[in-house]
């Protein structure tokens, strides 16, 4: 943790807006990202990173440091997209205009298409194979941490790792 | 083959196998077809995995940061719909408070006069100033009972009584056949 952010931190525990809205602005597109990959559209992703902004806040005084601010915040954010999953049981897959940029058209054409694909598969998983997947294989997070975080044992989240990467190898058969 | 298993390419793949599972392992796909086609196609999948993109387009932290101060910071600024609900909270309790249900008054059939009444009350009073003052008094019971019209209704002059001497009272007047 740098030491801006130490000095942030202290005077966010103590209550100063100021300082929170620095440590936000510094955080707050990765955890929207993360929110995105999640739940797969813009509104709950918005939703979701609001909210984990605000038990970010309110529950700063028990944060001890030990992380970085934004291991914190992706642990919130996780365990309340995942509790928001388990709600919403089917996740809607974006509906977002394919952008073109100056690739070559087919090329182009054919990475939409696997992306959505990607999308629509992640979409299948269960909630908590869905999160276990996302942190270890777009957050690079151990397995001893995803158990800590979502408070499992560490033979549950490898098998559930497991069992989401076989799934996702069906789903994108065609493409291997 | 033996020893084929798939978690184990997978996690040889994530580097999450102890050094003695690993090399356990590297031995075993040297000489094992299955688990090198399972560990290419894993890899394939790693890599096809990376096209999902980054997430959104960049969010505005302005909107964010004041959808977060209206929900945190400002939360008892203005008024929400809770408070609104406030006036209709308070006359609720006055309404009820002023139509509240109340026990039904017991009539008692019995005819007391209220001249005995008011002796009875000055004899009680008479005794404790006796008692309090050691002195004997003599009570006016028509002027007493004059001053009492003119300041205390005779019902109130009834209710300052306690319910265990009014009780002795009434009994009193019943068994002195005044009824």
């Amino acid at each position: 943790m740098c030491e801006n952010e130490k000095e942030l931190l202290i005077k966010a525990k103590i209550g100063d807006e100021r300082s929170f809205e620095m440590l936000m602005q510094a955080n707050y597109q990765k955890i929207y990202n993360l929110a995105f990959r999640l739940l797969g559209n813009r509104e709950d992703a918005y939703e979701l990173t609001q909210d984990t902004f605000i038990r970010g806040w309110r529950s700063i005084k028990k944060f001890r440091g030990e992380s970085s601010f934004y291991t914190y915040l992706y642990r919130i954010c996780l365990n309340q997209g995942l509790s928001f999953l388990k709600k919403r049981k089917k996740v809607i897959p974006r509906k977002e205009a394919v952008v073109l940029s100056g690739k070559d058209p087919i090329e182009n054409y054919r990475e939409e298409i696997l992306k959505k694909e990607i999308e629509d598969a992640l979409s299948r998983l269960s909630p908590q194979e869905k999160v276990v997947f996302i942190m270890r294989q777009y957050e690079g997070v151990k397995i001893k941490e995803i158990a800590q975080c979502l408070n499992l044992k560490e033979g549950t989240v490898k098998s559930t790792y497991f069992h989401a990467v076989e799934k996702m190898r069906n789903f994108l058969k065609r493409w291997l | 083959m033996r020893g084929c298993q798939k978690e184990k390419v997978l996690f040889y793949l994530e580097g999450i196998l102890s050094e003695e599972e690993k090399e356990g392992f590297q031995r075993h796909l040297e000489v094992c077809v299955n688990c090198q086609r399972e560990l290419r196609e894993l890899r394939g999948l790693k890599e096809l995995l990376k096209n999902l993109p980054e997430g959104e387009e960049e969010i505005n932290f302005s909107n964010l940061f004041s959808d977060f101060r209206r929900r945190v910071f400002n939360k008892h600024k203005g008024l929400s719909w809770r408070w609104a609900l406030l006036p209709v909270g308070i006359t609720t309790l006055i309404l009820f408070f002023l139509f509240r249900p109340r026990p039904a008054t017991i009539t008692i059939p019995v005819k007391v006069s209220y001249y005995d009444l008011l002796e009875n009350l000055a004899q009680q009073e008479a005794e404790y100033i006796k008692e309090k003052l050691g002195a004997e008094i003599e009570i006016d019971f028509g002027k007493l009972e004059e001053e009492l019209l003119k300041e205390i209704p005779y019902e109130k002059v009834f209710q300052l009584l306690e319910e265990k001497e009014r009780k002795a009272i009434i009994n009193e007047l019943i068994s002195g056949g005044e009824i």
